[in-house]
């Protein structure tokens, strides 16, 4: 009885605390699953398919099968069957009209990049971005046109952590996702490319 | 020994520079007792010179007499200052080993220089030189001046009178060695980096009534630079230069040339490389400094099979107001596949127009004065762009648009009477695979707009667009206004769904477009496009289209269905025939990469239609096949395969896609469930659907794979 009178204002206090704060943490492990997603497609130059949504409904592909018996005597009944699906809410979403076409734009252009990449004269930056890492290894006549490239991938990178802070709900995870992204890059990096460490420092994958 | 610490007389006083040498000497020499002949050394020394530009200090003079009448000379300052150039020599010591004396010249035949300064460096180079005070001549030689790791051989000369003249001849100039050396008068240029060497001859000779000539040819080799920002770079750069410049008189006038024979460089505005062949380019000019203006004449460029160019312009260079006043080019006939190749593509990227295959020739002219016109001749071009839309569900990427046999006569005009543009294809096509046929077509390209000047038809499939009224104006505030209106007239529509990936339709498409404008990349469809098909009527409001021809396309529309015959709309299908009439509408249609995203669509049999209504024992098949494996051919199965008809009352189905799940719906609800066709008359055939949440992409999947097998086989 005395524990459970404790416990009461114990409780008490706590939701008086609770109140003042609510911490809404970011979810890493779902972000990562998307930012995965996205950039596996981004990287993957497959040229057969439109951008796969990063979170993508799972669609439930059991069907509701018909039976005889619904063939009844006045008439015939036929299910109309397709599989079902079930559009759970996904906690964390990266698939926007805007994430897409970003990542359509991005998927594109790293047809362009990708040799220069493979080359290391250019690598994925610590804040998720493309850099210039060895600017003698471009030939001149490539150059403006890499540089373009570059500033136009990191406008649409930028755009797209924005989005998908966004479209959460939360546009202070920004940075959050970014940093997420920067891991993913380098992860889904091709072997031989370039990326700079937390130091910033350039390193050979 | 003599210590003269008083200021000379005549140095005193304020001196042109060039003449300092000369009169020091004649000072030291003859302002100086006869009776000082006597001894075998002279020494002098001066604290301080100042002329108006230059200053010495901490002269010595020793003047040393040798056997045979011959002299020794030492000429020392501490510190020479130019402060014209902004240099400083220090340490500087002219030393003659052997020199002769005789009544009116002195000649110096073995003699040398050493000054401590970052060009020079610090070892001591041979000079030479004569002065007759008599008559003014004199000749100053110094065949091995190091300059920046190199060397010049510079020969000073003047005679009689005020002509004089300078002779250099550089080798192996170290471009970097001379850039450091200059850094800090050209505080812009302090990040640049720049190498190679720098060789050949610069005479500048100066003739009372002729004036001062200036002559240059100078070689760089090996030679590169770049700015800190890369804006600017060059590589491997091999360059000739050749110039004569006249600077009296009203106006400078002169001649370069300039032989890129290796290597590239890039600018933000263009990128040059000899990679492929050397360029050329020489001129004339004439600058007149009191007007600023820099006539250019007989500007020729070639850049060997690729570009040649003539032209004469007058500039305006008063800071700040820098103009063109008058321009005249004229190109030769130029293959537009290695102009773009080598001048365009470079500086392209993330365009519609970044990789582009061209044929055929082009022709330039541009005059510009109080009027601008340019003239643009087309013959026989053909251009195609390589680069692809990213891929959309079945296929790889297409090529945006492509254009075969165009000719033709464009002239632009600004300011002055507009004349008639004349432009013809003989065929192209859209997005590969929407083929545009030949056409002609007349235009106004005045100022800011481009105006269709008459009725024109470009035939589209099998069918044709005509256009009744074009024009496109450019405004900087607004930004582009691009006004249309036409009309299609039918296309078969086995054609249209071929080319765009849709199952095999029939009919034909034809329909009025009322107007269109674009602004920003959207092209926006105001008012209703009105398309014939399947013996009804379509009509699409609100259409948008963002980024056409970019990598990713979006269309939003509504759409209305009106009176479809839906024996038409099945009748190329494989999926089985249903005879009556659909109505329906789509509304907030929404295409990505013209695939569906989203829509609120409903299709029913329309209320009031008294058209037969049956539905083959196929189609009822085929829409139970969409259910997948178990319960194919469930009909044949059954008594009612004998039956090759059912009627039915009335069938629709409704289909709200999101987030690539389709809620769905039919004509009225069930026990369990929805009907999708409700029947009528015996036997009665209902066919209900149970999902009310359905997987789009495997829907569509489904759908196709019907629509494209061959006839089912009944048993």
């Amino acid at each position: 009885m005395h524990m459970s009178r404790l416990a009461y204002g114990f409780a008490a206090v706590l939701m008086l605390a609770a109140c003042v704060t609510i911490n809404i943490y970011f979810p890493a492990a779902q972000a990562q699953e998307a930012a995965e997603k996205i950039v596996e497609d981004i990287l993957s130059g497959d040229d057969t398919g439109a951008p796969v949504p990063a979170a993508e409904p799972k669609a439930d592909q059991s069907s509701i099968m018909a039976s005889p018996s619904h063939l009844g005597l006045a008439g015939a009944v036929l299910d109309f069957l397709v599989p079902a699906a079930h559009a759970a809410e996904a906690r964390f979403s990266a698939d926007t009209p805007e994430v897409r076409k970003l990542q359509a734009s991005m998927k594109s252009r790293f047809a362009s990049l990708k040799e220069y990449f493979d080359q290391g004269a250019i690598g994925f930056t610590r804040d998720a971005l493309v850099a210039v890492r060895e600017e003698g290894a471009i030939p001149l006549r490539d150059r403006a046109r890499v540089q373009k490239l570059i500033a136009a991938e990191n406008a649409d990178r930028n755009r797209m952590y924005k989005a998908i802070a966004s479209a959460n709900g939360h546009p202070e995870w920004e940075q959050d996702i970014r940093s997420t992204f920067a891991e993913v890059w380098i992860k889904e990096a091709g072997s031989g490319w370039w990326y700079q460490d937390a130091s910033g420092t350039w390193v050979k994958k | 020994m003599i210590g003269v610490t008083a200021i000379c007389p005549l140095a005193s006083s304020r001196l042109s520079s060039r003449r300092f040498a000369i009169r020091v000497a004649a000072s030291l020499l003859l302002g100086c007792p006869p009776s000082l002949w006597a001894v075998s050394d002279l020494g002098m020394h001066i604290g301080r010179l100042e002329g108006d530009d230059w200053r010495v200090q901490g002269v010595r003079i020793g003047l040393h007499l040798l056997p045979e009448a011959e002299v020794a000379l030492d000429l020392e300052a501490q510190q020479v200052e130019l402060i014209a150039l902004g240099e400083t020599l220090r340490g500087v010591r002219f030393h003659c080993r052997r020199g002769t004396l005789s009544k009116s010249r002195f000649d110096c035949q073995e003699g040398d220089l050493r000054a401590a300064h970052p060009l020079l460096g610090a070892s001591a180079f041979p000079v030479n030189g004569s002065w007759d005070w008599a008559t003014g001549e004199f000749a100053i030689g110094a065949p091995e001046l190091p300059l920046a790791s190199g060397q010049i051989a510079l020969q000073i000369a003047g005679g009689r009178g005020t002509d004089w003249s300078l002779a250099a001849q550089a080798t192996g100039v170290d471009l970097q060695a001379l850039a450091l050396g200059l850094a800090r008068h050209a505080a812009y240029a302090k990040d640049w980096q720049a190498q190679g060497n720098l060789g050949g001859s610069l005479d500048l000779e100066y003739a009372a009534g002729r004036g001062m000539t200036l002559r240059w040819n100078l070689e760089l080799g090996n030679a590169g630079f770049s700015a800190p920002d890369g804006a600017f770079v060059g590589e491997g750069l091999q360059v000739r230069a050749k110039g004569r410049l006249q600077p009296p008189g009203a106006a400078w006038t002169g001649q370069v040339a300039l032989d890129l024979e290796r290597g590239a460089m890039l600018t933000p505005w263009v990128f040059l490389s000899a990679a492929s062949a050397p360029l050329h380019a020489e001129s004339t000019f004439a600058y007149d400094p009191g007007r600023d203006l820099l006539d250019i004449d007989k500007l020729h460029y070639v850049h060997h099979g690729i570009i040649e160019w003539r032209a004469s312009a007058r500039l305006g260079l008063a800071p700040g107001r820098a103009v063109v006043e008058r321009l005249q080019l004229r190109t030769a006939p130029t293959d537009p596949n290695a102009l773009y190749a080598e001048y365009m593509q470079p500086l392209l990227a993330e365009t519609l127009f970044d990789a582009l295959h061209w044929s055929g020739s082009v022709e330039l002219h541009l005059e510009h004065a109080e009027t601008s016109r340019a003239e643009l001749v087309l013959r026989d071009l053909s251009v195609a762009a390589l680069s692809s839309s990213p891929a959309g569900d079945g296929g790889p990427g297409r090529r945006p648009f492509e254009l075969q046999g165009a000719a033709g006569r464009l002239v632009w005009t600004q300011g002055g009477e507009p004349e008639i543009s004349e432009l013809t294809w003989e065929a192209g096509k859209l997005l590969e695979r929407v083929p545009v046929g030949p056409a002609r077509l007349r235009l106004r390209l005045a100022d800011d707009s481009a105006v269709l000047l008459e009725d024109t038809s470009i035939p589209l499939f099998d069918g044709q667009l005509l256009v009744d009224e074009f024009s496109l104006h450019g405004s900087e505030a607004s930004g582009n206004r691009l006004v249309f209106q036409g009309i299609v007239t039918p296309i078969s529509m086995a054609e249209v769904s071929a080319a765009l990936d849709w199952p095999p339709l029939s009919g034909a498409l034809s329909g009025v477009i009322p107007s269109v404008s674009y602004q920003q990349g959207v092209l926006q469809v105001d008012g209703n496009l009105l398309i014939r098909i399947f013996e009804g009527d379509v009509v699409v409001r609100n259409l948008r289209l963002d980024d056409l021809l970019g990598v990713w396309p979006v269309m939003k529309a509504d759409v209305e269905l009106k009176n479809l015959d839906l024996q038409t709309l099945t009748g190329t299908f494989s999926f089985g025939k249903i005879t009556g009439r659909l109505e329906g509408r789509v509304d907030k249609l929404r295409l990505e990469n013209w695939a569906p995203v989203a829509f609120d669509a409903r299709f029913a049999t329309p209320a009031d239609d008294d058209s037969k209504h049956r539905i083959s024992q196929k189609a009822v098949d085929n829409i139970s096949d969409l259910g997948g494996a178990g319960v194919s051919g469930a009909l044949s199965r059954t008594f009612l395969r004998s039956f090759e008809e059912f009627g039915y009352r009335r069938l629709g189905i409704s289909c709200r896609l999101e987030k690539g799940v389709c809620e769905m719906d039919g004509i009225k609800p069930a026990a369990q469930g929805y009907y999708l066709v409700e029947g009528a008359g015996l036997p009665r055939i209902d066919i209900l659907g149970f999902n009310r949440h359905t997987d789009w992409k495997v829907l569509v999947e489904q759908f196709d794979e019907i629509t494209r097998a061959g006839p089912p086989v009944i048993e």
